[in-house]
């Protein structure tokens, strides 16, 4: 049976586009009003943004490599990365920071790329999950993963790799604790939780931690 | 009970891994030999690297249940399709 978790909840997307439609409403009620009391129209500076709130053209720093794309100012971080750019490496789960399968790091943080918008990343250097790998030579992390059978489905795997290797770069020895902590907030559903730590110790193990 | 032509055969008995006994049983005479203990086997009761976990620990899986919880469990099988799917399709 499957189980769709949409209609339990507004969607972030929904909330957004809904967002907007009161704006609009709201800004082209406050232009009536004006002009049929013979008043020019008032261009507040909310107005003045509104009319600029089309798409943009931004340059993001990904895996190292600046691509230059088109985005509306709505589209999060996620949404730029698996549609215009193609990095469907990292997923969207819930679309609704819950899960934690979006995660990629932005300036060497874990991130959840759902709850970010793409517009908002300015100059800051992202990396996904694409990124982590040095071409053939993968990450202890990843390697770990596949030595320790880290993935079920794997679904929620980058996400989960991302946290676990953004631990690794600030904590060199963690504790089963500590990883516990930094994948506090992913949802696997296959429940791979005990093989993910030990992939993360064996990890920090062969990286010399 | 075991009728029609019969032979006698020696399994191994026990719980590994701890020590292994021996029974001597009443079998078929068609009946296959007894397994070795897993160690002197080539396959069974081996580790075998899931040929996915490359492509699902860089990201190069494109899965196409985005959004879908399933309660049934049916996820691997609907990765193993996609890749499948995608081999197919010379991706």
């Amino acid at each position: 049976m499957a189980l769709h978790c949409n209609f339990v909840m507004t969607s972030r997307r929904d909330f957004l586009k809904g967002t907007g439609a009161a704006i609009t409403g709201a800004a082209m009620f406050e232009t009536r009003l004006s002009t049929a009391e013979g008043a020019p129209p008032v261009h507040s500076k909310d107005t003045a943004r509104r009319a600029d709130a089309g798409p943009r053209d931004v340059t993001l720093d990904i895996n190292g490599v600046r691509h230059a794309v088109t985005v509306d100012p709505q589209m999060t971080l996620a949404e730029v990365l698996r549609g215009p750019l193609g990095l469907t490496g990292t997923k969207i789960g819930c679309d609704r920071g819950a899960c934690g399968a979006c995660t990629v790091w932005v300036d060497g943080a874990p991130v959840l790329s759902c709850m970010m918008l793409a517009v908002d990343l300015g100059q800051r250097k992202l990396v996904t999950i694409e990124g982590l790998a040095r071409g053939d030579a993968l990450h202890p992390v990843q390697s770990a993963f596949i030595t320790h059978d880290a993935t079920q489905c794997g679904f929620c795997t980058p996400g989960l790799v991302m946290s676990c290797a953004a631990l690794l770069e600030t904590n060199r020895h963690p504790s089963a604790e500590d990883v516990k902590a930094a994948i506090r907030g992913h949802f696997c559903r296959c429940g791979t939780y005990p093989h993910v730590i030990d992939a993360t110790l064996a990890a920090a193990k062969a990286s010399g931690g | 009970m075991v009728t029609g032509d019969t032979r006698t055969q020696k399994h191994p008995l026990g719980i590994v891994p701890g020590p292994l006994g021996e029974i001597e049983r009443v079998v078929p005479a068609d009946e296959a030999p007894p397994l070795p203990p897993n160690t002197q086997l080539e396959w069974i009761g081996k580790p075998v690297p899931r040929v996915s976990g490359r492509a699902k620990v860089t990201g190069a899986v494109k899965a196409a249940i985005r959004g879908h919880f399933c309660r049934c469990g049916t996820y691997p099988h609907v990765i193993d399709a996609t890749l499948a799917a995608a081999k197919a399709s010379g991706g």
